[in-house]
């Protein structure tokens, strides 16, 4: 049939401090790019990658935190509707680590519960400016319950399996407990919600036409 | 990264706090490549428009002054909230309370700087379900909100069916040069409908408060089918009623949804006490003020804020005013069991909706009660909307009060009560709000000052009167012949097309 050419839509969040390589890793996985010019976001929004799980066509839309990271100023509406969470530390930066635990709690106050979560030591490349070891990492994800993943954006290691292991944990805990459905969903999508930007179709000119 | 500074000393345009005017002006002049800096002393985005968690409120409510004082910006008081059970405790930020209940009319300016600012990607809409008329007889009626509606409605006579259409097609079409209207602009609605239209005063009625949205009868003929006017036209635009309900609490997530596109343009924000500032001075050429959390002033060209965090030095000879500020008495609720206005009814013709909508009850609705001393507006949210736990109900409640030492509660929980018997929480406050001759839209040269919303109809015209005021302080600061309010460029229409099966 015509029309989107995914079977389902997944929406993802980056969470962490600034200068940690959120917007490297997103770019890196959707656009296959990097670039070392990144200072602070500007004008990422969001990205899109259509990807293949088990037979479905899972479209992921990745949230950037559009630099309202620095001031702690994320929107509580960014968290709105998330199914997966990344949430990143720089392992050259053992602050950028510790703060974690903060953004772990504004998760928890802010997101949907339940939403499927995976720690991200970025930067793993950079050897001699490491000053978070794996194992700490681990320990961290360990204390609580998340995934964890070590990845370099620059040298493209572990990127890709950071977000299909997001997706497949999602994926396993949204869809395949569904019963089957016939057309492409958007999880989570309102039934009863207004497209603002498309004009109803049913009911033209209302009472005075 | 835990005190971070900011990386300039200079911008563009400083913009204090985050109420939806504001935050529509910042995210028009980051989109236009201004450098914005955004700050708001709460910790909370939204200002006036906050849409806020149930502990939030309850904050919220205890700092609030117990009287009013005269001054040129919106205040809050008598304010009381009854306490949180275990059960609210636990599910206190399930909650999005708005401090400014309102629907979005599906025609005028919100939705088109929603369209137009791509903003609409960040926030959901629903049609209201439904409105409602407590009739005399104390019984809830549905007002049919299209043509389709009046005519399968049973209880109006067909005489008053065609009399009633007769003026729905009037009050839609081009009516300032109307013989009907001629020398009758000023006279009062009730007058016009009963005179010109021949309509009985209950469907009189009806068409003032449910349809016109009117506060008062006796509101001058013009200004009412105007208003009339544009609700008429946002019929049938996304369903089949006039009216959305944005999700999570509404205005709040809006303005947010707006300092989010600020920052995507690159807009600075910071929020909370290092973001309150503790001077503002204004020379010639530009402003300059200090926030605790950078150690150098910080100058902009221009500033644009709501006149609550403007020294009343700066705002001159231009505070206060003659006139006393409009008084509103409200109450924000929660119940656990569904308002009977919001039960569907299955006597009206069941044979063409499916099974399925039979069975739903409203989840939103508009519920008006006319009394002799004015308009008692009831809006209620349920889950749908995502500003409650399932099964849950917020129910907004507002009148205007004649006089400051009227108690809210006293006033509105009779009203509560004809709603539901058994609220679990209930929170009520008087707002006062300047007349808006007394506030300038500008002062000095540097300082843009956003007016709040100073009429009875808050609830339909207030989200539309807020992105005006954002706007025009966009304007202010471009100037005529700049770039156009979310102008956008040839290359982001391109990208439009790959993101339209989002």
């Amino acid at each position: 049939m015509a029309g989107p050419h995914y079977d389902f839509l997944i929406k993802l969040l980056l969470i962490g401090d600034s200068g940690v390589g959120k917007s490297c890793l997103l770019l890196r996985f959707c656009d296959d790019a990097w670039t070392p010019s990144f200072i602070t976001t500007i004008g990422i929004d969001f990205k899109i990658r259509t990807i293949e799980l088990d037979g479905k066509r899972i479209k992921l839309q990745i949230w950037d935190t559009a630099g309202q990271e620095r001031f702690r100023t994320i929107t509580t509406a960014y968290y709105r509707g998330a199914m997966g969470i990344l949430l990143v530390y720089d392992v050259t930066d053992e602050k950028s680590f510790n703060n974690i635990r903060t953004w772990h709690a504004n998760i928890e106050q802010h997101a949907s519960p339940g939403v499927n979560k995976i720690l991200i030591g970025n930067k793993c490349d950079w050897d001699e400016k490491r000053v978070v070891t794996l194992d700490q990492g681990r320990a961290l994800a360990d204390e609580f319950g998340l995934r964890f993943l070590e990845t370099s954006a620059k040298a493209n290691e572990g990127v890709e399996e950071a977000f299909f292991t997001l997706a497949r944990d999602i994926k396993t805990r949204l869809i395949d407990s569904q019963p089957q459905e016939a057309a492409p969903v958007s999880l989570g999508a309102d039934r009863r919600g207004v497209d603002v930007n498309k004009q109803s179709s049913t009911s033209q000119g209302g009472c005075c036409s | 990264m835990s005190n971070p500074e900011l990386e300039s000393d200079h911008y563009d345009v400083i913009v204090i706090g985050t109420g939806l005017a504001e935050s529509i002006a910042a995210a028009s002049l980051a989109k236009a490549g201004k450098s914005v800096l955004h700050l708001d002393p709460n910790e909370y985005y939204g200002g006036e428009q906050a849409s806020l968690t149930l502990d939030e409120l309850v904050e919220w409510s205890n700092n609030q002054p117990s009287s009013s004082s005269s001054t040129s910006h919106v205040q809050y008081f008598s304010a009381s909230t009854t306490p949180l059970d275990a059960e609210l405790q636990n599910d206190r930020r399930r909650y999005a309370l708005s401090l400014f209940p309102a629907i979005l009319p599906s025609r005028g300016n919100l939705i088109d700087t929603l369209i137009s600012s791509d903003v609409s990607k960040y926030v959901s809409f629903r049609i209201l379900d439904s409105i409602s008329l407590y009739t005399n007889e104390g019984e809830f009626k549905k007002v049919p909100g299209s043509k389709e509606e009046i005519f399968k409605d049973k209880t109006i006579s067909l005489v008053d069916k065609r009399r009633l259409m007769k003026f729905l097609m009037f009050a839609a079409g081009e009516f300032e040069d109307s013989e009907i209207l001629k020398g009758k602009e000023t006279q009062p609605l009730i007058q016009f409908l009963q005179e010109s239209f021949s309509l009985p005063t209950q469907l009189s009625e009806s068409i003032i408060y449910a349809i016109s949205h009117g506060s008062s009868a006796t509101e001058q003929t013009l200004p009412a089918l105007e208003r009339t006017r544009r609700y008429l036209k946002s019929i049938g635009r996304y369903g089949n009623n006039a009216f959305l309900v944005g999700q999570y609490g509404g205005a709040g997530e809006i303005a947010q949804g707006f300092c989010r596109a600020c920052a995507v343009f690159g807009g600075t924000y910071i929020l909370g006490a290092s973001a309150k500032p503790t001077s503002i001075s204004i020379s010639a050429e530009s402003v300059t003020l200090d926030i605790p959390c950078h150690p150098r002033p910080i100058t902009a060209r221009r500033l644009i804020s709501s006149p609550n965090h403007i020294p009343p030095s700066l705002l001159g000879h231009l505070q206060g005013g003659p006139e006393e500020p409009s008084l509103t008495a409200n109450c924000i609720a929660i119940t656990k069991t569904l308002p009977e206005a919001l039960r569907r009814k299955s006597t009206t013709s069941s044979t063409e909706e499916s099974a399925e909508e039979q069975s739903e009850n409203d989840d939103t609705s508009l519920i008006v009660f006319p009394t002799e001393n004015g308009v008692i507006r009831c809006y209620v949210n349920g889950e749908g909307t995502g500003s409650c736990p399932p099964g849950q109900y917020i129910i907004y409640l507002s009148t205007s009060l004649q006089s400051s030492t009227s108690s809210p509660s006293e006033i509105l929980q009779p009203y509560l009560s004809k709603i539901t018997p058994d609220p679990v929480f209930s929170a009520y406050y008087v707002s006062a709000r300047p007349c808006s001759s007394s506030v300038p839209s500008s002062t000095a040269d540097g300082i843009v000052v956003l007016r709040p919303y100073a009429g009875t109809e808050l609830l339909t015209e207030g989200l539309d009167w807020e992105a005006k005021q954002g706007e025009l302080a966009y304007r202010a600061v471009v100037g005529e012949d700049g770039r156009g309010f979310f102008e956008k460029d040839v290359s982001e229409e391109e990208e439009m097309g790959i993101e339209d099966d989002l």
